[in-house]
């Protein structure tokens, strides 16, 4: 079999670490947009320490799940992808809205 | 001020570029994929045996390489005591599905996992301990199914399939139908179950 | 009450019915293509209100199986649930699009009578559809019952001849779009709606057969079901919301559309091969547990993204809008979106969970949260953009009269949706356990399951968020009817970007 399933016990565990990784994500994403925005590095200091908690909820959910081979290539993609995608898509924000804080006058009905 | 367009990596042209092409990539592999899968679960091929397997006994064991359940095909074992042939078997099948799509059974049970959640799953329907013995489960299912008010197993849910006006000629399509489904090699779901005439084993 | 009493009363609703009519096809404020997406909205919010009934019935079974026993079986009530549900979220959709359809495009829409005729022919068939649902239910083991009664296949239950009826009339809907766009404006918005219709539709083509095979009957069945809610509805979705956010929040028509590509690869890559996650167990060779497996587990990413982007609007327009019941319905697909789709699909995504979970109660915790989140609410929040233009674009921010029951509504809903799908998947995790793991989902374990206290509990904590919901829906309805009425402050105007720093 190429997966080895999740034993009984760590039911728990693998649905608790999965939903934490998903939130975790998200708010890792968020508090750093948030300390771009607002400036304050407490807020990106916040930012790491909720990596770090992700970083440990990939590894339980990972080992509860019995990775081996090649699936422990979606842990890594986890890891790294989670860790560059905050910031990915604050630049992707900041160079996307960038013309428009230069522009203050045009409508949302301009047609290119 | 002159418009300030953004970085190429941020701009318009590039990710519309860059969906068109994720997206036809995706549907490409997507397309190739379900040719290899078509090939793989036609009736008759490698993981959905053909209809006339219905004239064999059909059981599910532990595969000690796959570490997995999977169905295993016996001995003659004719249903309803009739040896069909490759045609008049999938005709059988064919009329127990139809009859499955009409009377709207996957809106209480699941089929292979699929459907809804008010009564027990069918994937192993023909496999299940429930029945008692062997022998006498063909005539069982079929009672069952043309009176499962009378013939109710509900144990103490009080929960009962109502009476969907199966004709016998249908029940009999159907138990046919079932016990094709559950040759199908559905990658070890459901994991642990035990079939009838498994329990010593 | 008497009889004649009743009749009165269903004469006296007719002729409101027929007086609402009038007035909306003489309202100075929509244009031909807003009266008919008027239209759509209408027969979406009665269809809504159609899914929590019988949603209600169906859940009440799970607690007093002769409820209605042999008179409205399960299966029915349940039938009638999910597919009121599909059918109103689609006529959402095609309002919505009729709705800006003349504003995107800057002219009038090609061939709008046909439009027209369409909405009324695809309203009497759903009607005839679900009259036969509940009255005759079920066929006999024959091809005529699947093309007269019902096709048996869970969520595309609609009989073939209704599907033959949909395409048309998908068709009529393509040629008006098509048609506008060609002879107005192509903008990025309109590309991408316009090709996303078309997959939208080609779909429906692969749910509209018959196999005796039920392995490939499920494999094109997925198609249908999972590349419409996880890939097409998710753009069209986009679509809208793209064009929601250039008029509610001012944002740039460019960055706007270049969201909306970033939204479509993501999207799409993510989910077009995560359609494997439904090809672990029905037959389907093993190597889709691998491609099922990563891709779904990506497919939280736009969604996370979503919410980070929003964050950064936030900051950067500090959600200054002419339409606060709007805009926190948008608030609320955001999150529910990313709650129901993201967090909660991811938890039982990889074969290694979803062997165990599969078929549960777990899949309707998901499925509730995930419907609701991603497209019940951000249709909410379009029903109120049109009730503000309907009524002559009047105020809708603060200190709004009877303000109480737009956010009353959507307290109720959220909550109790929320309560619900907390409720499924306690049952839904002691149904993995018992019947799944311990049992080996035989027919015994299935009862053990079921009879679990954790299980009859779960039940009926369901009913009790089951019927919050409801009374949210009921207020919803009573809300979207008079909000705005008698407003005589027009709507803040938003001037784009001059909110931003
Ligand atoms: C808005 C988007 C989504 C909607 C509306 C949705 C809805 C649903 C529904 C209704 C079902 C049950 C289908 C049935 O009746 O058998 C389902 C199943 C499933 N969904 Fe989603 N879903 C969405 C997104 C996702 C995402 C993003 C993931 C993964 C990350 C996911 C993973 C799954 C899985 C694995 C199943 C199969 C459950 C089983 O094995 O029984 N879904 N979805
Ligand atoms: C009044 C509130 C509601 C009640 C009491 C209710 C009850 C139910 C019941 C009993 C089922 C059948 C589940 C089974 O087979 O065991 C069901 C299925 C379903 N309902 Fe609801 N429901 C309600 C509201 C909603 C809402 C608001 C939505 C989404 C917008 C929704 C979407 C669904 C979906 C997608 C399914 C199929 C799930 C699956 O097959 O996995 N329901 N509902
Ligand atoms: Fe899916």
């Amino acid at each position: 079999m190429l997966i080895e399933p999740v034993a009984l016990s760590d039911f728990f565990l693998s649905f608790f670490s999965a939903a934490l990784i998903i939130l975790l994500a998200t708010v890792y994403a968020a508090l750093y947009a948030w300390s771009k925005i607002s400036g304050h590095r407490k807020f990106e200091f916040a930012a790491w320490l909720i990596y770090a908690a992700l970083l440990i909820c990939v590894g339980v959910f990972s080992y509860v799940n019995h990775f081996n081979d090649y699936w422990l290539l979606l842990s890594l993609l986890m890891v790294l992808g989670y860790g560059w995608m905050p910031r990915f898509i604050w630049k992707l924000c900041a160079a996307t809205h960038d013309a428009d804080t230069h522009h203050s006058h045009q409508s949302g009905d301009h047609h290119d | 001020m002159t418009e300030q367009s953004p970085p190429r990596w941020a701009s318009e042209t590039f990710w519309k570029k860059t969906a068109i092409w994720v997206t036809g990539g995706s549907f490409v592999l997507l397309v190739i994929l379900s040719f290899d899968s078509m090939k793989q679960i036609s009736a008759g091929g490698p993981r959905v045996p053909a209809y006339s397997v219905i004239n064999k006994d059909i059981s599910y064991r532990f595969d000690k390489a796959k570490q997995r359940y999977q169905p295993t095909i016996g001995e003659d074992a004719p249903l309803f005591g009739k040896t069909l042939s490759e045609e008049e078997a999938e005709k059988l099948v064919d009329h127990g599905k139809k009859t499955v799509q009409a009377k709207n059974c996957m809106n209480c049970h699941t089929l292979l996992g699929n459907g809804a959640y008010y009564a027990p799953d069918l994937t192993k329907a023909w496999l299940d301990q429930g029945w008692g013995a062997k022998e006498s489960r063909e005539q069982m299912m079929v009672n069952f199914l043309l009176d499962p008010e009378k013939n109710a197993r509900t144990y103490g849910s009080n929960r009962k399939m109502p009476n969907l006006d199966i004709t016998p000629p249908e029940a009999e399509a159907i138990v046919a139908f079932l016990k094709w489904m559950s040759s199908i090699d559905t990658n070890g779901f459901p994991h642990n179950f035990i079939a009838l005439g498994e329990e010593d084993k | 009450m008497t009889l004649q009493a009743y009749q009165k009363k269903a004469a006296n609703c007719w002729a409101g019915c027929k007086q609402r009519h009038t007035e909306l096809m003489a309202n100075p404020h929509l244009s031909g293509g807003q009266k008919l997406a008027v239209h759509y909205f209408t027969v979406a919010m009665v269809l809504f209100m159609a899914q929590l009934l019988f949603g209600l019935l169906a859940g009440l079974q799970f607690i007093f199986p002769s409820f209605l026993y042999e008179i409205l079986d399960f299966n029915v009530n349940r039938m009638v649930h999910i597919n009121a549900m599909v059918v109103w979220m689609l006529y959402g959709f095609l309002g919505s699009v009729y709705w800006f359809l003349e504003e995107e495009s800057g002219v009038e829409i090609v061939g709008l009578k046909w439009g027209q005729l369409a909405f009324w022919i695809l309203t009497g068939a759903v009607t005839v559809v679900v009259l036969v649902y509940l009255l005759i239910q079920i066929g006999s083991g024959t091809d005529t019952s699947l093309w007269l009664i019902n096709e048996g296949r869970e969520y595309i239950e609609a009989p073939r001849w209704a599907d033959i009826g949909i395409v048309v009339v998908v068709l009529t809907f393509f040629y008006n779009v098509a048609a506008t766009f060609a002879k107005g404006k192509w903008s990025g918005i309109a590309g991408v709606l316009t090709l996303d219709l078309v997959a939208l539709a080609g779909l429906y083509l692969a749910g509209m057969f018959y196999v005796t095979n039920i392995s490939i009957d499920q494999y094109w069945w997925w198609w249908v079901i999972h590349l419409w809610v996880e890939a097409t509805w998710e753009v069209l979705v986009g679509c809208i919301m793209a064009w929601s956010l250039m008029k509610l929040l001012g944002v740039r028509r460019k960055v706007v559309q270049t969201w909306l590509y970033i939204e479509v690869a993501l999207m799409f890559g993510s989910g077009i091969l995560g359609l494997g996650h439904h090809y672990f167990w029905i037959g389907t060779p093993e190597y889709w547990f691998t491609i099922g497996g990563f891709f779904s587990a990506l497919e939280p990413i736009p969604l996370v993204a979503m919410v980070v982007h929003s964050i950064y609007d936030a900051g950067a327009h500090r959600f200054k809008n002419s339409n606060h019941p709007a805009l926190a319905w948008i608030i609320a697909h955001a999150f529910g979106n990313f709650l129901g789709a993201g967090v909660w699909g991811f938890m039982h995504t990889l074969p290694q969970i979803n062997l165990y979970t599969h078929g549960t109660q777990w899949s309707a915790s998901h499925g509730h949260l995930a419907f609701f989140g991603a497209y019940a609410t951000i249709n909410i929040a379009f029903f109120y953009l049109a009730a503000q233009q309907a009524r002559g674009k009047v105020w809708m921010g603060g200190e709004l009269a009877n303000g109480w029951r737009w956010k009353t509504a959507a307290v109720l809903l959220n909550l109790g949706v929320m309560g619900m799908t907390v409720a499924l998947l306690i049952a839904g995790y002691e149904q993995s356990f018992i019947e799944r793991a311990v049992e080996g989902s035989t027919w015994a374990g299935y009862f053990a399951a079921q009879n679990h206290p954790w299980f009859m509990q779960a039940m009926v904590w369901r009913m009790v968020f089951g019927l919050m919901t409801a009374a949210g829906g009921g207020l919803l309805f009573w809300d979207l009817l008079e909000i705005g009425k008698g407003e005589q402050r027009p709507a803040a105007v938003i001037d784009s970007e001059a909110v931003a720093q």
